[in-house]
């Protein structure tokens, strides 16, 4: 297969960057578009050029590290995957490819296609855990938990952290990232002590990074590579409501 | 970058400085202006039953200033303040995103989600004109200012020779069309914001959410059109 | 060197607490005077930072990651293993010790492995008590699952995602930390070398991924928590950034390497589809519960797999293995599936891959029954490959998935370097030379989140050690070193990729030291290694400059460590000269293909010294004693 790739180059964090055009071929059906990229960049560098800078690590869709809008879609076209699930099969032959960094002001570019996504950790940081030291746990049985609040709050914690609902968003809203964490604690009895104070830091840690603010479009669950839902964020916005009434 | 920090006082400064917060208000004034909007439709609907019902609101109305004037104040504010928080949050957001991609796909979001500042505007618009109309008669002039024999406003009058004129009509219709595709975004967007859009509440709720929409809009289309093609005469 | 294992004193059962009533304390007022650095945020990495945090040591964490919650225990799947016995169904901590010791093919430490299972308990307690959403019965109580042909159902597990669970179980804590004040995170940060001074560790040298700072960092006391080498092979169920950078460069600085040839294949992995391939990816090995392995019985058989009749098959698992069939162990299946590939019948690109075929199972059980079960994975499968395995049998081959070998460590986890602990996958010592389905989670946080908040403020009580400063002598040589080796690389006008000699080694590396070794292949991977390095160093090209993100210096430099490893893994695996769990030499085989060990001869865990690139490292051997289980061979027949 052969592809006509446009892809953003920016040398360093400050620096101007622009679309680049590329053209690929050898091409197989099977390889992962990160590999397209591999290849992309082996050819690069044969060439004496500087290869693409992009993010990933685990190449199995759980790390969250690849972060890549492809046609203007973070992640690309296929649902329910992250962009090095995807395969070249999936695109026409000799079609054109566009690739792009995630933009939200809260992911700054730090070169080519990488952005830093520091300020998600910054709102875990804010309240995004249980507090119980180690060894202080009571015996993981001493509280049942009803089988679906467990699988709701598994639903939620199947984030990966990819940043791909901020991406999708035109408002660069972190909001489904945000209300992923929350449910999977509030859902928990164990998470119940903090959930007034967790939902209040975390929003306003979102807040402060320069998230954008949520219209209600569902871009973000339209490409979570994870299906977490939008509803989720219905229950952020009542966990911080009461929160901001009766704190 | 701000940290958190737990404030003790201003309760409310700290919510509706949130973005959470902005967002309720933002859907709590919808709601208040959805509600103006049913109320309105309801005394307007009375054309449907004669000249006299709808003057005799109309009447109603006039000899009640004091209170109708708290209403329209408080109307106001409400407009004001929607429309306040939706710049607001509108220049947020667009610092939220500085810069734009080169494609610009759409994967799920609604017609009326993606167009719902456009769509404000132009109610606003519309609002405008039909306050130059209705209210300060200095539009369409010809139709306006009609008195009954009691000397009361002749609102049925009034509607009958506006919305026979055709460009009065679709101007009426187009509007509430646009409307309704404002609500339609804005009433689901009030309720996810609010918090209630889960699934107990969406399975009894969203035949209502849907039908709403469509039902206002509907209404204050069904006058013109039934003036103008004579079902009303 | 002197390798005194410091196993306390006393019966298995209560060595543990032996330990802890005789360790010494620090004070909690003092623990706020010690620096402590981590290295590494997974499960071992990331408990161990967050636990040392809330006891209040002040602790550097560093990831070459852009978050913590990244790093690649992320990516388990099945579960961790717990003597919780919660289903009544003989389990006990002693129990999960045997099966650990006996998995491990009599080559771990006894005392490590009973502490394990002991352990094992209170890190189910934990995680859920931190929130980790693990499966639940509909009576609210944890559910369990019987795991790589344990005999009892001791697994807990989080659909098929519980590393990643648990990894934010831990990622939290760490969070919680950071935000208290205890830990500072240094993501994009990835230690280059470590500074020692008179046999002690003093801190480490780092380079900053982002803008190219080359960094020191002093402690107290060290902790490496940098997980297993198993991209050696280059192709590996590893993420793309799993280097064995940290625990090298330790090793060169003088902390013994222990049992490097100890590397673990799964069996059930999607097969190679070309040369471009960056990485494999390994599907729940629950897979064989339902589906049947075969092969054609001809070699070189291109037919669909549809028009092979049954009687042309060979189902050959349940052919040699009829008691445990498809559910051999890891070891085995992966090594018949070499054999019958070898043998010219493997399916698929370049005839490197075995049939697992559902079909049986979906005409007994129904493909809802199927797709229950196995749902994701299938699905998972047919994204990659574009097969649909409802229709057509899958393929699979395997792939290097875990190493059991690493820096050799104490009973403490602390190297024979003082004040340098290793921790999880990164050290050598709970597993011997097989590890157990789910036990690697449980070995990661036992460590990090149980045994080192212990043993180091054992270590740091009663030996006190100095924190040195930076602008020590021994800092600055290391630093000058390590600047010097970036500017190699980065001078090094060479015109080839580092990916392209990575791949090169993985091949040697893979035929030679892989699934199956032998005398001959292993010499030859011994003298092909060293003529690859000196290619490398004549014609690795690295674009940019190092004052700015660059990947190809990063990738660069940890290709160059691996291909000084590599050796030292060759150099084990042909030293080793028995098999054992994941190390099969094929000159000590019985006659069905079973391993055979020599437990006369090599009944001892090898821990090398470094003696210099190129030179043939030095073996220091620490006897293993079996008290408590009886050496006995292996049967899965």
């Amino acid at each position: 297969m052969k592809f006509k790739l446009h892809i953003w180059r920016q040398p360093g964090p400050n620096a101007e960057g622009h679309m680049a055009r590329y053209e690929i071929d050898d091409v197989s059906p099977d390889m992962s578009f990160l590999e397209m990229l591999d290849l992309l960049n082996e050819n690069l560098h044969g060439k004496g050029e500087e290869p693409i800078a992009f993010d990933s690590d685990c190449r199995e869709g759980i790390c969250g590290m690849c972060s890549l809008v492809v046609n203007g879609v973070p992640h690309g076209p296929e649902r329910g995957a992250t962009v090095c699930q995807l395969h070249m099969r999936s695109f026409g032959n000799n079609s054109d490819i566009h690739i792009e960094p995630w933009r939200a002001k809260a992911f700054p570019v730090m070169r080519d296609l990488i952005v830093d996504r520091t300020s998600f950790d910054r709102i875990i940081q804010a309240g995004g855990y249980i507090s119980v030291n180690s060894g202080a746990a009571p015996d993981a049985n001493a509280i049942p938990i009803r089988k679906e609040d467990a699988d709701t709050a598994f639903e939620a914690a199947t984030c990966i952290g990819c940043g791909a609902c901020v991406a999708a968003c035109k408002n660069a809203s972190a909001m489904l990232f945000v209300s992923a964490k929350n449910v999977h604690l509030a859902r928990l009895p164990q998470g119940q002590p903090e959930r007034i104070e967790r939902a209040l830091k975390m929003v306003e840690q979102m807040d402060a990074e320069g998230f954008g603010n949520c219209t209600n479009q569902y871009e973000c669950e339209a490409v979570c590579p994870k299906e977490i839902p939008a509803t989720f964020i219905a229950d952020l916005n009542r966990d911080f409501l009461k929160a901001a009434i009766t704190k | 970058m701000r940290g958190y920090s737990a404030p003790d006082s201003g309760r409310l400064t700290r919510l509706f400085s949130s973005s959470i917060g902005s967002k309720l208000l933002m859907a709590l004034t919808g709601l208040g202006l959805l509600g103006f909007l049913l109320a309105h439709l309801t005394g307007n609907l009375l054309v449907f039953s004669g000249a006299d019902a709808i003057n005799e609101y109309a009447g109603w109305i006039q000899d009640h200033p004091k209170l109708i004037w708290a209403m329209r104040l408080g109307l106001i504010g409400i407009f004001v303040l929607h429309i306040a928080l939706a710049m607001r949050l509108t220049n947020e957001n667009k610092s939220a995103r500085p810069t734009r991609y080169q494609i610009d796909a759409t994967v799920k979001a609604t017609f009326a989600s993606r167009y719902m500042l456009m769509t404000g505007i132009l109610v606003l618009a519309y609002v405008v004109y039909h306050l130059l109309h209705f209210t300060f008669h200095t539009i369409d002039t010809g139709s306006m200012g009609l008195k009954d024999a009691a000397g009361h406003p002749d609102v049925y009058s009034m509607m009958m020779a506006s919305f026979t004129n055709p460009l009065v009509s679709l101007s009426y219709i187009v509007a509430n069309l646009i409307l309704g595709l404002h609500l339609w975004h804005g009433l689901g967007s009030a309720i996810q914001t609010m918090g209630w859009n889960n699934p107990a509440f969406r399975s009894v709720a969203t035949p209502v959410l849907r039908a709403l929409p469509i039902l206002i809009a509907g209404g204050y289309i069904a006058i013109p059109v039934a003036i103008w093609t004579g079902v009303i005469s | 060197m002197q390798l005194d294992a410091r196993i306390p004193d006393g019966p298995i059962e209560s060595k543990w607490d032996n330990f802890r009533q005789s360790m010494k304390l620090v004070n909690p007022a003092n623990k706020r005077k010690f620096k402590i650095i981590v290295v590494g945020s997974g499960l071992a990495g990331g408990s161990a930072a967050a636990t040392l945090g809330e006891l209040g040591y002040h602790v550097d964490c560093f990831c070459f990651q852009d978050s913590p919650r990244r790093a690649h225990s992320i990516a388990a799947q099945g579960g961790i293993n717990a003597a919780k016995n919660y289903q009544g169904d003989g389990d006990s901590v002693w129990r999960l010790f045997y099966d650990t010791v006996k998995g491990g093919d009599f080559r771990s430490r006894e005392a490590n492995v009973y502490r394990l299972a002991h352990l094992s308990r209170n890190i189910i307690d934990q995680c859920v008590a931190a929130g980790v959403p693990f499966a639940r019965e509909y009576g609210g109580l944890l559910d369990n699952r019987s795991f790589g042909g344990a005999q009892v159902s001791r697994t807990f597990y989080a659909r098929g995602q519980t590393g990643q669970q648990l990894l934010l179980g831990c990622y939290q804590a760490l969070a919680r930390q950071i935000h208290a004040g205890q830990v500072k995170m240094h993501t994009r940060t990835e230690m280059l070398d470590l500074v020692v001074k008179d046999g002690r560790a003093h801190g480490i040298i780092t380079r900053d991924l982002a803008t190219g700072q080359v960094e020191r960092h002093t402690g107290h006391a060290v902790v490496l928590a940098t997980g297993g080498y198993g991209r050696v092979f280059y192709l590996s169920t590893n993420a793309m950034g799993c280097n064995v950078t940290a625990a090298y460069r330790a090793h060169k600085r003088g902390a013994a390497f222990a049992n490097p040839c100890y590397t673990q294949i799964h069996p059930t992995c999607i097969p190679v589809h070309g040369e471009s391939q960056s990485k494999l990816t390994l599907m729940s090995e629950s897979l064989r519960n339902d589906g049947r392995i075969w092969v054609p019985q001809k070699p070189d058989d291109k037919r669909t797999p549809s028009d092979i009749p049954e009687n042309e098959r060979d189902y050959y698992l349940e052919r040699k293995y009829p008691s445990f069939g498809n559910l051999a162990p890891r070891d085995i299946a992966s090594r018949s599936a070499k054999e019958a590939c070898d043998g010219g019948k493997g399916v698929g690109y370049g005839g490197r891959g075995v049939y697992l075929d559902f079909a049986d199972a979906i005409n007994r059980l129904g493909a809802d029954a199927i797709k229950a079960r196995y749902g994701n994975l299938f699905d998972m499968y047919q994204r990659i490959t574009a097969d649909n395995p409802y229709q057509t049998p899958m393929r699979i081959y395997p792939a290097s998935h875990y190493t059991m070998g690493g820096l050799w460590v104490d009973y403490h986890l602390m190297s024979n370097v003082r004040g340098l602990f290793v921790l999880g996958e990164a050290n050598f010592s709970d597993h011997g030379a097989n590890r157990l389905g789910a036990s690697a989670l449980m070995q990661g946080l036992a460590d990090g989140y149980f045994v080192i908040s212990d043993t180091l403020g054992n270590y740091l009580a009663s030996e006190k050690p100095e924190l040195m400063s930076t602008d020590d002598g021994a800092f600055q040589a290391v630093e000058t070193e390590v600047t010097e080796r970036v500017n190699k690389l980065l001078q090094a006008n060479g015109n080839r990729s580092a990916a392209s000699f990575h791949r090169e080694l993985g091949k040697i590396m893979w035929e030679h030291c892989g699934m199956a070794r032998n005398e001959a292949g292993l010499k030859e991977a011994l003298q092909k290694i060293p003529k690859l390095r000196e290619e490398f160093w004549a014609n690795i090209g690295v674009p940019g400059t190092g004052a700015q993100l660059n990947q190809s210096l990063e990738e660069a430099g940890r290709v160059a460590d691996f291909m000084e490893f590599a050796e030292l893994m060759c150099r084990d695996a042909l030293h080793r000269d028995e098999s054992c769990g994941g190390h099969f030499r094929e000159e000590h085989q019985s006659a069905d293909g079973e391993a055979v060990r020599n437990d006369k001869d090599f009944c001892y865990a090898g821990a090398w010294e470094h003696k210099g690139v190129g030179a043939e490292q030095e073996l220091h051997k620490e006897e293993l004693e079996f008290d408590n289980v009886e050496l006995a061979t292996r049967s899965y027949k």
